[in-house]
């Protein structure tokens, strides 16, 4: 579902290249649930952009959905994104102005879906994870636990076959990361999906199928 | 502080120099509105002052009987006994050159030699030219002309110049070429000068003149003036000379309210500023965190950002001062041809930039700069050292209100209504300007409530016809109501003067067009002067012209005219003196009754017309009875000559021909009372069957070169007519472009930090799925959002501001009553104007936002 080769990310911060990731050979199977460690400054998130198409190698190669990246325009990466991946954030990022009903259907609204269909199972996945009944609320009306509930919703929404989550706990207290890690899993197993969740939680780690770690950009375990 | 301006400052404005550039240009067109009015006004002041000063040299006071009433060259003796003092008698006329056509008219001045050299400095140079009386009683047909005239028309002394004179044509000798200095440099040296008596004789002025000017003999004399004064009586004026026109002032005084304009372009500066340094704060919010935990105290945190906007506004306003000099100077030609067609003698060539305008401009549009920034260098004071330590994330979403800005938006409102409906005689015409400008401040203060409505109520459809993309630029109306809404009045604001402007020029062009056709009945008019000269020049045509053309076989009916500009109660009215058998006669065979032409009378219209025919009456302009007060049934009292004049006012004519009222009486009442038997019009009816060009044909060649008169049909004079009012309002023009174009930036400017604000949310958007043409499409459409609103209420306003301040403040300039006219070439317009600027604005912003780099966006270093 998901294979990297020898994929290298370069930056340049300050006149300097910088190596955010170095040589990585990775492959991540249909339904699997991969669990990226390592520190700060890694890899871990570089590695998550690669296989969401939001960033390219510099070289190397990443396949995602059986075709590499690099071969794919912006636009197709874009609707890639939308349609076969779905991304959770540390930081949430829920739309303000939204209700939580729209955030969770807007991935259906920006393909087109009219409104009333989109809504449809936007509420199922908001009763699925709770939430029903704060369909019509705002983010800001939402404890911080509710609003990963509805990134994951939103997530899941389009029914993607592949799920990024970028440290979904790390703002969030140890046992309300456990109830949103449970949550995670649950759904993307009922689905079938494969997920790549980067964190530094060795405890959140352990829930995962595999774990990898990463150091400076290369790979150490593959466990 | 400069460290800490270099380190918060400089460096934010160089990485965001668009919205810097676009912040400055906006002062600067505020400032240049302002400054290009005051230098039109000061130039055109300065001309006339220049032009007044060569005229009367070095002469200390003035006799006159008040404009128009001219004054006995038998006073010329009564100063001759006095002491102290020479007295140089004046008389000012114009006459065409039949030999000379391309040269237009000459500007002549009957003059006494004597005095002359003392007085106005003629320099014939090192010719040796003998001023003496008695030269030129030995040739009185001498006449002294202007260097520049000489070389351009090949003349020199001895040489021959043909005058045509209402007397004929008059062949005279040029005695001397005077240097191009003082008088004789006016005009392009299309100025000549005679002795007065020769004059009086060649122009049918009888005995009279202008003016005497008076010169004291013995040092400065300020007892002169009332000794004058005593010895001539009351029905005289003996005042001190000085450069004052009742028409100039007038003028100015109609330009003057243009500075409403400036004042809504500076308001939607203070706007921008004020959003680019409160989005400004935001973006630093972090670094100021830092520089607040690290020892900033919140005193210089609160300096160096009022010193940010200050740097903005004086940057904005030089380059204002700079660009309202270029605009003025651009404007000019406008303004002069403006001037001259109400003007004698001002020529408008060099474009002064007051100084006192300029640094008052640049104060203001500096201070305006740090009031807006004030609000946001405050909010920049109190951030929190603890922000430099707290996570980027999206805003928390709490939509504001601004219930109680619109309660005092709607309070404002209605007393700037009423400030703005009230009569002219309550409110002066200043208050009401401000009453116009707090209007737009009041609605400034309601839109963000509106805004929010009104997005709220759009979300739903524009969800439905545009999916997220529409709810998405809803919302982003909806969550910065205060920045939308104040983008969309400011543009609005700027569409409303257009609508405004043409709603009030078309009313005018409308009412105008209809009194040219029916108030220029006749066929053909011969006149003194070339329409492109002054139009109401002193020029005249003799007495016997009608009788010539009227006894040609082609002539069914023909008429004279006289007007000249008269001194009434401190105003420069016109008077009109006709032959109204004649002109009632033409009004008839053209199938019209006076009743039809907006002529009113309070009792039978035929009784009132046979007062006017006999002499016992006058009637007013419209107008002139709306300025001054005095409706039909009032009498009148006007200055001539033989005394002052009373006599009822039986009608009331709809006219336009002077801004400041017409008084209209019959012409052998004129004559009899103004002893001038002088015509300015000869106006003619064609017998039936006789073509245009075939009665212009006769009646040119019954006239010859005689009289030095141009033939204009009825056509030709309604067109120009219609021309002289569209040239009049080419300033207003030029600065409804520049207000737009400051609308047009604040969207632009609007958009670019709706962009910038959401940058987080866009970079969400796009991990989502959404595409950059769809992210461009939100852009576009909360562009054309702003922009239509804006649209919508820049017609609203400018119709309402077109009906009550409009129509309010032309009433109080002109006196003319103005009906409402619905300019729909303006509002279509004004709809495809916002949505093309709405598009146009939109473009960089969507490609800012397409553009956008995800990662960085969402916040990954």
């Amino acid at each position: 579902m998901i294979e990297l080769r020898d994929a290298r990310k370069v930056y340049e911060q300050g006149g300097r290249e910088v190596v955010a990731l170095d040589g990585v050979s990775l492959t991540v199977g249909d339904g699997e649930f991969l669990a990226v460690i390592g520190r700060s400054g890694s890899g871990k998130s570089t590695l998550l952009h690669l296989a969401g198409g939001v960033d390219l190698p510099s070289s190397g190669s990443v396949r995602v959905d059986g075709k590499l990246t690099s071969e794919r325009t912006d636009d197709e990466l874009t609707l890639l994104r939308r349609r076969r991946i779905g991304f959770v954030f540390q930081f949430f990022n829920l739309l303000p102005t939204l209700t939580v009903l729209e955030n969770v259907a807007m991935p259906l609204l920006l393909d087109g879906a009219r409104a009333s269909v989109a809504e449809k199972p936007a509420l199922a996945l908001l009763e699925r994870v709770g939430l029903g009944h704060r369909a019509q609320h705002r983010p800001a009306e939402l404890s911080g636990g509710e609003m990963q509930r509805t990134a994951i919703a939103r997530a899941l929404v389009m029914r993607p076959v592949i799920v990024l989550a970028d440290e979904p706990t790390g703002n969030l207290d140890s046992q309300t990361g456990m109830g949103v890690l449970k949550l995670l899993r649950e759904l993307t197993s009922e689905r079938r999906c494969t997920v790549v969740m980067v964190t530094h939680d060795r405890i959140a780690a352990a829930t995962a199928d595999r774990t990898v770690e990463l150091a400076d950009g290369r790979l150490l375990t593959n466990s | 502080m400069g460290a800490l301006l270099r380190f918060l400052c400089a460096r934010h404005a160089g990485k965001h120099r668009l919205r810097t550039v676009l912040c400055i240009l906006t002062i600067a067109l505020g400032v240049a509105l302002y400054v290009s009015m005051e230098t039109a006004q000061a130039s055109t002041l300065h001309a006339f002052e220049q032009a007044h000063k060569k005229l009367t040299g070095k002469a200390e006071w003035t006799i006159t009987r008040g404009r128009g009433l001219g004054v006995e060259d038998e006073v010329l003796e009564i100063l001759e006994d006095m002491s102290g003092l020479r007295a140089a008698p004046v008389l000012e006329q114009s006459a065409a050159l039949p030999d000379l056509p391309e040269e237009g008219r000459l500007f002549v001045m009957g003059v006494d030699f004597r005095a002359e050299a003392k007085l106005r400095g003629l320099d014939a140079g090192t010719q040796s030219v003998d001023f003496h009386p008695l030269t030129f009683l030995a040739a009185p047909d001498s006449i002294v002309i202007a260097a520049a005239f000489a070389r351009r028309c090949g003349l020199r002394a001895g040489s021959s110049l043909r005058l045509a004179t209402p007397t004929g044509v008059r062949a005279l000798r040029v005695a001397a070429v005077l240097e191009d200095r003082g008088a004789a440099s006016l005009l392009g040296g299309r100025i000549a000068f005679l002795r007065y008596e020769r004059a009086q004789e060649m122009f049918a002025r009888g005995r009279r003149l202008d003016r005497i000017d008076v010169i004291s003999t013995s040092g400065d004399d300020p007892s002169l003036g009332s000794r004058i004064q005593s010895q001539l009586g009351a029905g005289y004026s003996v005042e001190r000379v000085k450069p004052t026109n009742k028409t100039l002032h007038n003028l100015i005084n109609n330009m003057r309210s243009l500075v409403v304009l400036s004042v809504i372009g500076l308001m939607v500066g203070l706007f921008i500023v004020y959003l680019s340094v409160s989005i400004g704060v935001v973006e630093r919010a972090r670094t100021v965190g830092i520089l607040r935990a690290v020892g900033a105290t919140r005193r210089q945190i609160l300096t160096v950002f009022l010193l940010e906007a200050a740097i903005l506004g004086a940057a904005g306003s030089a380059l204002g001062v700079a660009l309202g000099y270029a605009l003025a100077h651009a404007t000019l030609s406008a303004v002069s041809k403006t001037m001259n067609l109400l003007l004698s003698l001002v020529e408008l060539e060099e474009v002064i930039l007051p100084g006192e305008a300029a640094v008052g401009a640049f104060i203001a549009g500096t201070a305006t700069a740090i009031l807006a920034g004030f609000l946001p260098a405050r909010r920049a004071a109190t951030i929190s050292p603890l922000s430099a330590l707290r996570p980027a994330m999206l805003g928390a979403g709490s939509l504001p209100s601004y219930g109680r800005a619109a309660a005092a938006g709607l309070a404002l409102f209605i007393t700037a209504f009423v400030l703005v409906v009230l009569p002219p005689s309550l409110v002066p015409a200043r208050v009401s300007l401000g009453g116009t400008a707090a209007l737009f401040l009041g609605v400034a203060l309601m839109m963000p409530q509106v805004t929010i409505l009104a997005s709220r109520a759009l979300r739903a459809p524009l969800r439905a016809a545009f999916s997220a993309r529409g709810f998405l630029a809803a919302d982003n109306v909806l969550r910065y109501p205060q920045r939308s809404s104040l983008t969309a009045v400011a543009f609005g604001g700027a569409l409303a003067v257009l609508v405004t402007s043409t709603a009030v020029i078309g009313a005018l062009q409308k009412q105008t067009d209809v009194w040219l056709r029916r108030s220029l009945p006749f066929d053909l008019s011969v006149q003194p002067a070339q329409l492109s000269s002054t139009v109401y020049s002193n020029a005249a045509l003799p007495e016997a012209l009608p009788a010539k053309i009227a006894a040609l076989p082609e002539t069914q009916v023909v008429y004279g005219v006289k007007l000249q500009i008269q001194e009434w109660r401190d105003h420069d009215v016109m008077l009109l003196a006709l032959d109204w058998e004649g002109y009632e006669a033409t009004v008839r065979h053209r199938g019209f009754e006076l009743g039809e032409m907006g002529v009113r009378s309070e009792g039978a219209m035929g009784e009132a017309m046979a007062a006017l025919r006999r002499g016992e009456a006058f009637a007013v302009s419209k107008n002139f009875a709306n300025l001054y007060g005095v409706p039909v049934g009032q009498s009148l009292t006007m200055k001539a000559p033989g005394g002052d004049v009373t006599m009822p006012v039986v009608l009331e004519i709809e006219d336009y021909s002077w801004p400041q009222g017409v008084v209209f009486l019959s012409l052998p009442r004129y004559r009899e009372l103004w002893a001038d038997r002088t015509l300015t019009y000869v106006d003619v009816l064609l017998r039936p069957g006789t073509e245009l060009p075939a009665g212009r044909r006769a009646i040119s060649s019954a006239l010859g070169d005689e009289y030095g008169s141009f033939l204009y049909s009825g056509d030709e004079i309604r067109e120009y007519g219609q021309a002289m009012v569209d040239q009049s309002f080419s300033m207003l023009h030029a600065q409804v472009i520049v207000a737009m174009a400051i609308g047009f930036l604040g969207i632009v400017n609007t958009l670019l930090i709706s962009v910038l604000q959401r940058t987080r949310e866009i970079g969400l958007l796009r991990v989502v799925g959404m595409t950059r043409g769809e992210l461009s499409q939100t852009v576009v459409l909360e562009s054309l959002f702003v922009a239509l609103v804006g649209g919508l209420f820049g017609i609203a306003a400018g119709l309402f501001a077109a009906e009550f301040s409009g129509a309010s403040h032309m009433m109080r300039l002109t006196g003319h009553e103005l009906p409402f006219h619905i300019p729909w070439g303006s509002i279509g317009f004004v709809g495809l104007a916002s949505v093309v600027l709405g598009l146009v604005a939109s473009v960089l912003p969507a490609r800012r936002a397409a553009g956008q780099n995800v990662l960085e966006a969402i916040g990954y270093e």
